[in-house]
């Protein structure tokens, strides 16, 4: 179990995170998506020790993360994938492998997590003749080593294409169905869509909704997305419409988020009634990240679209 | 294997594949006593108050390569570190940060005294040289002063949170120390005036107590020095300890 309560970490007169609280239970999957400088990091950071805070509580099953005398205990229990880790060129994947092993009883073999991770091979390669793919990968493949019973995974796949991506995200649903707690900070919706049972939403330090990827969709008031091409210029009738929340045009595909069930229908009869000619109209649930775009605007108090 | 252990053991193999260490803790200050050594072989010298080239040249090449790892190894490997992020990683494992900076300076610290080992070596098979003062308080000197010059590179390594910054600082501090502190070029051979502004180096100072205990002197002749690198150590390590970031 993690509890954070009323969290602020202050940088001089910067709040980089101010008044979070949180719960996360063994074995879920959390997620934290928001702007850059949101705060994300920091928050993280200060559950893992690395970071001091100004003040409020963090609880890591029964750890306070700052105090210096559980380090140990602490860094048995949690593990972390720093955003942009650089190992030495030099040094071989092999060594380092067998260098984190060290550090913990109780060990998984590094070699059966690096056939997993499709770099047996590199072995006995040093870490510059890695790709930026397979450096992220050694990053988090050398945070599992230890049996982890709780992993902080900082924007996760970065650098990695779309097959490692898949790769990974298989992979952190097998350690979740292993009874895992995953806690994950990424740009990408994707990645917490695929791994996460719950997501924070963060923006300018404050954690501003937490819930399931439904739980934040109702938050936002979100009903529908629909995609079409139109050859005709009616980016403005559109935004005019009442219930659209979202509307662009890039050439000629039209990407609509709206808030009313029924825009789907009563677009298509509006285009109807007005010859409109229009092909390709698929209808969707918003995507995560029409939410997290709803939600964070809402927040600013803007009315800013997009 | 223990975890510190493993950490040792992974840094001193990287120490080995850095080129440009080798060359300067093992190759540099070898070749320089060969050929220093073939030029002027180690007859007692007017030059050096009536000592040989090699028995004087031995202390300050110990000096020399204490700055090689101290200055240079040392805070470079620190800063490079910290810039991406390894320091902050390890810190996140059970290792405790005596530990993680403890092993840096030991690696650094057992490339130096194989280094000197080496040189000794190679030293007493070629040219018979010896020994003059006790060997107890040699080593305990050369300790002394491969503590005093780390320090001067933790220093560096705390104030200076880039690497690129450190690597120039490095190279700053480290040129013009060991070719004016007399670690390469005897400081006997400098014109006065800088044999005088030498003084302000900590380098010269190093090398003057340790040439002075191999060659057997009282101690008042240069209990200055010591105390001015005893006192360098203190200050530098106190301020590291104050000024250093993991990030």
């Amino acid at each position: 179990m993690i509890r954070v309560e009323n969290l602020f970490v202050k940088y001089g007169s910067l709040c980089a995170v101010s008044g979070v609280s949180l719960a996360i239970k063994d074995g879920e999957a959390f997620g934290i998506i928001g702007r850059n400088g949101a705060g994300k990091t920091t928050l993280i950071e200060a559950m893992e020790g690395l970071r001091k805070r100004t003040s409020g509580k963090i609880d890591i099953n029964g750890i306070d993360p700052s105090d210096s005398r559980k380090k140990e205990e602490l860094y048995r229990m949690i593990s972390v994938q720093l955003q942009s880790t650089n190992y030495p060129d030099k040094a071989k994947v092999g060594d380092l492998c067998k260098l984190f092993g060290a550090f913990y009883n109780n060990t998984i073999d590094y070699r059966e997590l690096l056939k997993k991770f499709g770099l047996l091979e590199k072995f006995n390669k040093p870490v510059s003749s890695l790709s930026g793919g397979q450096k992220q990968k050694l990053s988090i493949l050398l945070a599992l080593i230890s049996r982890p019973k709780i992993v902080f995974l900082d924007e996760l796949t970065t650098g990695l294409d779309a097959d490692a991506r898949h790769e990974l995200w298989k992979y952190l649903k097998e350690l979740k169905s292993d009874g895992v707690t995953i806690i994950l900070v990424s740009h990408y919706m994707d990645d917490v869509e695929m791994i996460c049972d719950r997501i924070g939403v963060m923006s300018n330090g404050q954690l501003i909704h937490v819930g399931t990827r439904d739980e934040l969709t109702n938050a936002s008031g979100l009903a529908r997305r629909v995609t079409f091409t139109c050859s005709a210029d009616i980016l403005t009738l559109i935004t005019d419409m009442p219930g659209v929340v979202r509307a662009e045009c890039i050439g000629d595909q039209y990407t609509v988020v709206a808030c009313d069930e029924n825009f789907p229908e009563k677009c298509a009869d509006y285009f109807d009634n007005r010859n409109i000619l229009y092909k390709d109209f698929v209808v969707s649930r918003p995507t995560l990240e029409d939410v997290f775009l709803r939600l964070i605007n809402e927040n600013n108090g803007g009315d800013l679209n997009g | 294997m223990g975890k510190t252990l493993s950490l040792f053991m992974f840094e001193l193999k990287l120490f080995f594949k850095n080129i440009t260490n080798l060359i300067f803790v093992l190759f540099f200050p070898s070749s320089m006593i060969l050929l220093f050594g073939s030029v002027f072989g180690n007859e007692p010298s007017e030059m050096f108050g009536g000592y040989g080239t090699i028995d004087v040249s031995v202390p300050a090449y110990i000096c020399m390569i204490a700055a090689v790892t101290g200055l240079m190894s040392l805070p470079i490997t620190l800063c490079t570190y910290r810039q991406n992020k390894v320091l902050k990683r390890l810190r996140a494992t059970t290792l405790s940060p005596l530990n993680i900076i403890g092993t840096q300076f030991a690696v650094n610290f057992a490339m130096t005294v194989i280094g000197i080992g080496l040189l000794i070596i190679i030293a007493l098979a070629v040219f018979h040289f010896q020994l003059m003062g006790s060997v107890v308080v040699v080593a305990l000197l050369s300790a002394l002063v491969i503590c005093c010059v780390f320090s001067i590179g933790l220093l560096i390594a705390s104030v200076f949170k880039n690497a690129k910054t450190a690597t120039a600082i490095a190279n700053i501090i480290y040129f013009p120390m060991i070719f004016l502190s007399g670690a390469t070029i005897p400081i006997e051979l400098m014109p006065e005036a800088v044999q005088k502004g030498a003084n302000i180096l900590p380098l010269t100072h190093a090398v003057n107590v340790l040439k002075s205990a191999w060659l057997n002197k009282p101690f008042a002749e240069y209990s200055v020095s010591f105390f001015i690198l005893l006192a360098i150590f203190v200050v530098c390590s106190l301020l590291s300890v104050i000024c250093f970031k993991w990030e």
